[in-house]
């Protein structure tokens, strides 16, 4: 794989509370110029991504109930509609994993069905974040089968938010993953990932995407 | 000033915090343990709201949701569907974040138009605005507590939590320059009796903690 190549892998994101207008354009030019998969940002930032990537190879990609999940399908829904009305071509969506340990899959449902429906209509794809550091191997597999049950686009391991796990995105969690899913999923791996050799490591496991800070340091990296 | 058990109890908001993605059963099992205490509130994400207001009602007693929480970057549609969603289920009071992007990026009429339509929706229901203290610098702070008092909104509401720490400094800095225009609500931090004693004496009137048991049943040991 060569330096191109890997950029194509990153959804270089920051999702820092009170990242500025002035910060944020700067990040999506850089972003642009490194031809990143995608921005990733939060939703107040859409606006300013979307002037900057507009017409690029770089997508705006937005987070949805990030990033903790807990909210009604109803509000989530809500969000992302307004987050693809702005600009928004790819949808991080956090499952609800309060619904899942619950066993309330209908929760699930609901809030997959209407975010897939939406994103899709709109011509954009969608993420399942399942928070596999809060998660039992079992609960993994079920949040990939409710994934493939309605057609999410990718799933994706982990949030990042480090203030609340308790631990970064594992190896294991990609290769669990790849094996629940089809071979067609995409799979996102994003949590702590911040060299070279974590991506690579997160690619050879099964990762079509990795979510990092440090997109170009670790395209430089190789 | 002598601050009692009753003085740090009646002023908190009880928020179980520290248990990432807790169950529906774990959610309702913390909020039947704080009707055994007189908190002012207890606080949940939006979610939960729904489970647990008919418990607390039941009870007298009311119910905080959080709104474009804890990292303030929600559109203004999506936090407004949030808090429509949040009072149908049962919210007594509303903890809104300020859009700190369009704060730090100097769109002051902008973070006026997004909070305004909330302060309609309270109808008279309590409306704290999350500011984001540690984020900020004493200038910024300030200006903040100017527009949250041209608004009206009664309450400042520190940080989220999350490891953003709620200092003396913070509260005393809104209550020196602003008295009794506004009250402030700390949150990120207190985890002790000793924390909730020292932030009263600064000038705090709530206290957001996922530690409110411990705390109050300190005063007892």
């Amino acid at each position: 794989m060569n330096k191109a190549e890997l950029a194509r892998y990153i959804d270089q994101t920051t999702l820092k509370p009170g990242n500025s207008e002035e910060f944020v354009t700067a990040f999506c030019e850089d972003a642009k110029a490194n031809h990143f998969a995608s921005v990733c940002i939060l939703p107040n930032m859409i606006p300013t991504a979307a002037k900057v990537l507009k017409g690029s190879d770089t997508k705006v990609c937005t987070v949805i109930s990030f990033p903790l999940g807990f909210d009604a399908p109803s509000v989530k829904i809500a969000e992302c509609k307004d987050a693809l009305r702005l600009g928004a071509e790819e949808i991080d969506l956090v499952m609800n994993v309060s619904a899942l340990k619950s066993e309330r899959y209908d929760i699930v449902d609901e809030e997959l069905e209407g975010v897939v429906k939406a994103s899709h209509d709109a011509g954009a794809i969608v993420k399942l974040i399942i928070e596999t550091p809060l998660l039992t191997e079992a609960q993994i597999v079920k949040a990939c089968e409710l994934a493939e049950k309605h057609g999410v686009d990718i799933v994706k391991t982990s949030t990042g938010f480090s203030a609340m796990l308790p631990r970064s995105t594992s190896v294991d969690d990609v290769k669990l993953i790849r094996k629940s899913i089809k071979p067609t999923t995409g799979l996102k791996a994003a949590g702590g990932i911040r060299t070279t050799a974590d991506t690579l490591a997160m690619i050879e496991a099964g990762a079509t995407r990795i979510g990092a800070s440090a997109g170009k340091e670790i395209v430089d990296g190789l | 000033m002598n601050v009692t058990r009753n003085d740090v109890e009646r002023i908190i908001d009880a928020s179980l915090g520290a248990t990432p993605a807790p169950t529906l059963d774990q959610v309702s099992e913390f909020v039947k343990k704080t009707l055994d205490y007189n908190f002012a509130t207890t606080l949940t994400e939006p979610f939960f709201i729904k489970y647990n207001a008919d418990i607390l009602h039941a009870a007298g007693k009311q119910l905080v949701s959080v709104i474009s929480y804890p990292l303030y970057g929600m559109t203004h549609e999506a936090k407004l569907a949030q808090a429509k969603q949040a009072l149908a289920d049962g919210a007594d009071e509303l903890d809104v974040s300020m859009d700190i992007s369009a704060f730090k990026s100097g769109r002051f009429d902008y973070v006026k138009e997004d909070l305004k339509p909330f302060v309609d929706l309270m109808e008279g229901r309590i409306m704290k605005m999350i500011y984001g203290a540690t984020l900020l610098t004493e200038d910024e702070q300030k200006h903040a507590a100017e527009i949250a008092i041209e608004l009206g909104i009664p309450f400042l509401k520190t940080n989220t939590g999350y490891g953003y720490v709620t200092t003396i400094e913070q509260v005393k800095l809104i209550k020196d320059n602003f008295g009794d225009d506004i009250k402030v609500m700390v949150s990120g931090g207190v985890r002790t009796k000793e924390d909730a004693i020292a932030m009263i004496e600064a000038g705090a009137a709530r206290i957001a903690t996922s530690s409110p048991f411990k705390i109050v049943d300190s005063f007892n040991a």
